[in-house]
This record gives C-alpha cells, sequence and structure tokens, in this order.
C-alpha cells in the first residue's frame, strides 16, 4: 500500500482562504464515505483544523492516490471557490514524503506555533471521522497510530513543547498590553469545543478572573463550565455579557460570523477600558468590520501566530531532536508495511518446505517404526526452523529495499508452488 | 572661576544623564518593574545641588539664561518621570524621559553661560516661585505629552498588531493611561500656582513676552479640565492623550520662543 497525501495549510494559504477550505465533522464524514462508496478508499484520514485541511490516503498504486486527490482538490476549488498560488501537483505528497508530513503535523513541527499541542488532540480524533465512514483501514490505523506515538514522543524527549507558546498565551500576553493586568477582569468564551476548553486551562491559574462560557447548547456549556468553575449561558446571553467583557475569545464551528459590529458598538457604550476580541474560529466568528471600532483590538489566529513567533527560539532548538524521532518513526512504519507485505510470502514460503517434509515423511511412515517416525518429523521441523530462521530474518532485514514488483511475484511464486504441490497430491 | 565649575557641572551632568540614557536603552525589556537604581537618583540630587547653589549665587530661581532654563526644564522633566515610575512601579517610559533631560541639557550646555552671568539680576521669591511653578507645569505638560504620544502609538501598535520595539517596551495602555493622568494633575496644579503668582504679582500679561502668556493660560485651562475629568472612558483617555500631545507641542514653541527671546521674568 502506497500513502499519498493532499496538504492545504496556513504555510500556503492566509487565513481568508482557509476559512472556505474549512470542512466540519458532518462534511467530513460524508466526504470520506463518498471516497469509500464512489472511489472505492478503505483507508483515509482527514485532519481538518482551522490552520490546515490534510488528507491522507493508503491505495494499492502510488498514482491511483494521486489521482483521487488530484480530482478532489480540483472539486473543492470549484465548490468553495478558492485557488491556489501554485500547481495542483504541488500540493500532492507521495509515499514517504506522506508519512513523514503526517508524523511532523502531529509532533507540531508544521504547526503555525511550533510544537503547539493542540494539533494532536485534533489527529487522535481525526480517526473518528475515518471509523464514522468507514475508511479506517489496517494502513492507515497504523499510519496514525505512528503519528501519535511520534508526537508524544517529541513532547516528552524533546524541548519543543516548553515554554508558554500558544494562542491562550498570546491572548493573555495582548490582554496585559491593554488591560495592564490578566488578573480580575471578566473573560467571555464562545463556544465549548477543544481550543475553548484548552484556553479555559490556561485561565485557571490566573487571579480573581471571572470567567463565562457561551455556547450555542447550553448543555455543553454547562459541562465545560462545571470543569473549569466557570458562569455559563447561551449565545443569547452574550449581548447582556459582552458588556462587562474586557477579553473575549470565541472558538465555535460556526461557518457565519456569530459576533457582528452592531453588537460589539453597543457594548462599548460607556465602557471604560478596551475590548479584546479574540478569534480562534475557522470560519472566522467574529465580523472583521468591527476592528474598526474605537476601542476595539480584534485578533485572528494569524495575528496571534505573529506575536508568539517571537518566543520561538527555545523551540526552534529542539527542531533537529524532534525531527531525528520523526525519522525514527517512518523508518518504523516504513518496516511496518514492508513486513506487511513480506508476511504473505513467508508464510507461502514456509508452508511450501513444510509442505514439500511432510510429504517426504509420510513416505517414511511405512518403511519406518512409528518411534522412529516420530523422531524424524521432529528432527525435520527442527532444522527447518533453525535453517529458515537466518534467512528469513535477512529477509525482513532487507524487505524495505526490495523492490514492489519482485516482491510481488516472489509472493505470487510461492503461491502458484503451494497450488501446484496441492494439485500434484 | 566661577563660571568653569558651573560649565564643569554642566558638562558633567550632560555626560551622566547620557550614559543613564545608554544603561536604560540597554536594558530594554528587562528592567520594566526593577526599582530605580541609587546611581540615577544621586545623578538628579547633584542636578538639583548645582542649580539651587546657582539660585542662591544670583539670588534667584535660576531661569535668567538659556543654559539654566533649558537645565531647570531637564531637571524637572527627569525627576516628574522618576517620581512617577517611582509611584506607579512602572519604569517603561524612564528612558523616553531620560532621553529628553539629555538632549535639553546637551541644548543648554550649548550656550554659553559667562555671557548670560553679567545680565542676571535677583528677582523676587514670588516671582521665583512664580518662574518655577511655570517651569514645572512645563514640565509636567512635557511629560504628559510624551506619555500621550507612547500612549497613543501603543494603542496603534496592539490596534495594527505590530510586535516591534514600542510594543515589546511599553507596558500597557492602562499603565500609561494612570501615567498621564498624573503628569496632567501636576502640570494643572502647578500652571494654577503660576497664574495665581502672576495675578499677585500683577505683572502677568503686561510683563509678558509675545504669546507666551495666553498659551500658558489656554495650557492651564486644559488641563486643568484634564485633571478633572476621570477616567471615566476609553474615549476620555484617547482625548486625554491627544490634548496632552498639544499641550507638548504648545512647550515645544513656549521654549523656543523664549530661548529666542528669553523668558519674561528677566
Amino acid at each position: 500500500m502506497r500513502i499519498s497525501s493532499l496538504t492545504l495549510s496556513h504555510a500556503v494559504f492566509p487565513i481568508e482562504t482557509r476559512e472556505k477550505i474549512a470542512i466540519s465533522r458532518e462534511q467530513a464524514v460524508g466526504f470520506l464515505s463518498n471516497l469509500r462508496f464512489k472511489m472505492e478508499i478503505e483507508n483515509a484520514l482527514l485532519v481538518s483544523t482551522c490552520n490546515r485541511t490534510e488528507l491522507f490516503l493508503a491505495t494499492e498504486k502510488q498514482e491511483r492516490g494521486r489521482e483521487i486527490l488530484e480530482q478532489t482538490l480540483r472539486q473543492w476549488m470549484r465548490e468553495r471557490q478558492f485557488v491556489i498560488p501554485g500547481e495542483v501537483e504541488e500540493l500532492i505528497l507521495e509515499h514517504q514524503d506522506s508519512v513523514t508530513r503526517l508524523l511532523r503535523v502531529s509532533s507540531g513541527l508544521e504547526s503555525q506555533l511550533l510544537g503547539e499541542s493542540e494539533i494532536l488532540g485534533q489527529v487522535r480524533s481525526a480517526i473518528e471521522l475515518s471509523e464514522e465512514a468507514q475508511v479506517a483501514g489496517t494502513v492507515i490505523r497504523k499510519l496514525w497510530e505512528k503519528a501519535l506515538r511520534c508526537g508524544k514522543r517529541v513532547r516528552s524527549e524533546t524541548s519543543i513543547g516548553d515554554g508558554a507558546l500558544s494562542l491562550a498565551y498570546g491572548a493573555l500576553k495582548v490582554a496585559k498590553k491593554i488591560h495592564g493586568k490578566v488578573s480580575g477582569l471578566h473573560y467571555c468564551i464562545i463556544g465549548a469545543g477543544e481550543v475553548a476548553e484548552l484556553v479555559l486551562t490556561h485561565l485557571q491559574g490566573i487571579e480573581d478572573a471571572r470567567i463565562t462560557v457561551l455556547n450555542r447548547s447550553q448543555e455543553h456549556a454547562e459541562k465545560i463550565a462545571s470543569v473549569y468553575g466557570a458562569a455559563q449561558g447561551s449565545l443569547d446571553d452574550l449581548p447582556e455579557v459582552i458588556v462587562n467583557t474586557d477579553v473575549l475569545i470565541s472558538s465555535t464551528a460556526s461557518p457565519h460570523p456569530i459576533i457582528d459590529a452592531d453588537l460589539i458598538r453597543k457594548s462599548l457604550v460607556g465602557r471604560p477600558k478596551g475590548l479584546l476580541l479574540v478569534d480562534l474560529g475557522v470560519p472566522r466568528d467574529i465580523d472583521s468590520r468591527v476592528k474598526e471600532l474605537p476601542q476595539v483590538f480584534l485578533y485572528n489566529l494569524d495575528d496571534l501566530a505573529r506575536l508568539i513567533e517571537e518566543n520561538l527560539d527555545s523551540r526552534q532548538e529542539a527542531i533537529p531532536g524532534a525531527e531525528e524521532i520523526v525519522e525514527h518513526e517512518r523508518q518504523q512504519f516504513q518496516n511496518w508495511t514492508v513486513n506487511q507485505q513480506l508476511d504473505p510470502i513467508i508464510r507461502a514460503l514456509r508452508k511450501s518446505i513444510e509442505d514439500a517434509s511432510e510429504q517426504e515423511l509420510e513416505l517414511l511412515r511405512d518403511e519406518v517404526d512409528g518411534e522412529l517416525h516420530t523422531i524424524l518429523t521432529d528432527l525435520v521441523r527442527s532444522l527447518l526452523k533453525r535453517a529458515l530462521h537466518r534467512p528469513l530474518k535477512e529477509f525482513r532485514a532487507a524487505g524495505s529495499q526490495l523492490n514492489g514488483s519482485f516482491l510481488n511475484r516472489l509472493e505470487s511464486l510461492f503461491q502458484q508452488e503451494s497450488v501446484d504441490e496441492e494439485d500434484q497430491r | 572661576m566661577l563660571e568653569i565649575i558651573t560649565n564643569g557641572v554642566g558638562i558633567t551632568l550632560t555626560v551622566l544623564y547620557g550614559v543613564l540614557f545608554s544603561g536604560e536603552f540597554r536594558s530594554i525589556g528587562v528592567a520594566r518593574t526593577s526599582p530605580i537604581s541609587p546611581w540615577t537618583w544621586l545623578v538628579v540630587v547633584v542636578h538639583l545641588a548645582a542649580l539651587i547653589f546657582r539660585g542662591i549665587q544670583i539670588g534667584a530661581c535660576p531661569v535668567g539664561s538659556h543654559w539654566e532654563t533649558l537645565s531647570l526644564l531637564a531637571l524637572l522633566i527627569v525627576t516628574m518621570h522618576l517620581l512617577l515610575a517611582s509611584v506607579s512601579g512602572d519604569r517603561c517610559t524612564l528612558i523616553f524621559g531620560l532621553g529628553l533631560t539629555f538632549v535639553l541639557q546637551l541644548a543648554g550646555a550649548s550656550f554659553s553661560l559667562g555671557d548670560q552671568v553679567q545680565a542676571q539680576s535677583p528677582i523676587g521669591s514670588i516671582s521665583s516661585l512664580h518662574a518655577f511653578t511655570a517651569w514645572i507645569g512645563v514640565a509636567g505638560v512635557t511629560t504628559a505629552g510624551v506619555h500621550g504620544i507612547l500612549w497613543l502609538l501603543l494603542k496603534r501598535s496592539i490596534k495594527t498588531g505590530q510586535f516591534g520595539l514600542l510594543f515589546t517596551r511599553l507596558s500597557s495602555l492602562e499603565s500609561l493611561s494612570r501615567l498621564i493622568r498624573m503628569a496632567t494633575g501636576i502640570a494643572a496644579g502647578s500652571l494654577a500656582i503660576t497664574v495665581g503668582t502672576s495675578i499677585f504679582l500683577g505683572s502677568g500679561v503686561e510683563a509678558s513676552t509675545g504669546p507666551v502668556t495666553p498659551i500658558s493660560l489656554a495650557l492651564m485651562g486644559l488641563f486643568v479640565i484634564l485633571a478633572l475629568v476621570p477616567r471615566s472612558t476609553g474615549t476620555v483617555t484617547e482625548w486625554r492623550a491627544w490634548c496632552s500631545v498639544v499641550g507638548l507641542a504648545s512647550v515645544v514653541f513656549i521654549s523656543a520662543w523664549v530661548i529666542q527671546f528669553g523668558p519674561h521674568s528677566r
């Protein structure tokens, strides 16, 4: 099986394009199901976050994967009305690069904020979409497992995740520039998803912080608010809550802005201090015209990333170590895929030799007594085991260097031999 | 001999302020909340001692020459910045105060003290108070203006997401807003005393040179309003910052006028 991938990320596309590309959970399951039923794909993984939409496929032939990804990209460009800066082919990666890509993504090496931890959770939950769409095949699942393992190793064995470097950290840094402190402020969190939860985690250590969680589904808001000791409400409460809010952080999956300039303008009447609005949603939750209002400071993902980039020095130093781990895990996945291909060949080879020896022993059954036959049977089996052990070990070790078509030929040869022998019998 | 000593002290002070400024510049982003070095206070005390000595020597507030006027203004500005930094615990703007002080000292040193010593004549204590508070007012308006400019620049930097030196160096809009309010309060108070003493002297308008007095009166009126209006909304702070900048522009004009024609207390 060969892995192919399509990469649409912050490195190439600004937030205005990324919000057109972003795929909701429901859309993702529908899209992956289509791949299964229309393209007969059984191994697919879609990682769609605010900063990236990456599709990984495992197909028998590399060309097939590339062809499907090209079609997909062209279809998205038509439907979602965006253009890419270069050629379609430039965004599609082949086997080795695709494997490395997913490992790097989960390690945070391809993140807008180097080493950020949110991406690992997003990769972890990506398999649920594949399972729901029934495209979580053995190969893609194995790659996903490797990606998670790699991400964990990189964070535990290197300093890439060290230091306060996250979107919430960036938001708090700006809040401090406006209000002079982060304690005693009123924070309003809109949304109750994973990002909102991460933001709440960051706010936990702040003294006298008043936190209100607002969400479309009040049930979710209640759940998350109870965990973090925050007040909660529905989105209908927003006009009332925003009046006393100092920092508003929004991260919903809404396809349209939920906060418009009018709402903010009304909340500014009599406000003694500035209002910081942090939009972590893709598509964006806050109308960008809000930025024009006095006393309002609007930050989106790209703005915060630029701010935090200045703190990247210590993390940059961890890149070589992280890349070594990625390479090690990539090699392991490569070995696994080769073994996947070698196992049937080895089984066929072992079976053909064992069958031949069993036949010869069967011929001796009438010529020697039972006890001697048992001894001979054990001897032959032991000899075979010892004789095959080293060659097969070497064969496995050299497997990654063997040509795919040669392995296919070898597999069919031994399987054919087994069939011929059975026919002769 | 005395002129040589005074000039020597003036030049030494200029060099010391230069050293303090460069030290503050080198600690950008590190020492924003650390206490002010005793060496800084020592330089200010030496400066104050030099001006007191000069005042005793001429028997009046030392504002009779360009050198003295600029040096007094420099002392008042640096003292005001140090006081604001000490009271607020935020020394992010001290570098600008020290920079301005250094420039004023340098400008003062470019005038010859010796030529003007002969022109000095003793003035009364009320006139000295009038002159002294007038220059405190000027220093207050300048300090408020500097903080106003910094507030506006920091606001622009946060609003547009430009994370340059000012964003890194300056503490926060809230802190700068407090400092502007304090500086405007000091300026308003001292300018009120200035106007009061001129009424007492009965020579406020008559003895003035050109537009200095009307501008000073207008500034006093403006700064009294700025000092009295509470920090109720962000818009008020923005207005206060802009008015402080206008005040600073007026001070620059008054300073240029005084340098050209001399202070009216002369």
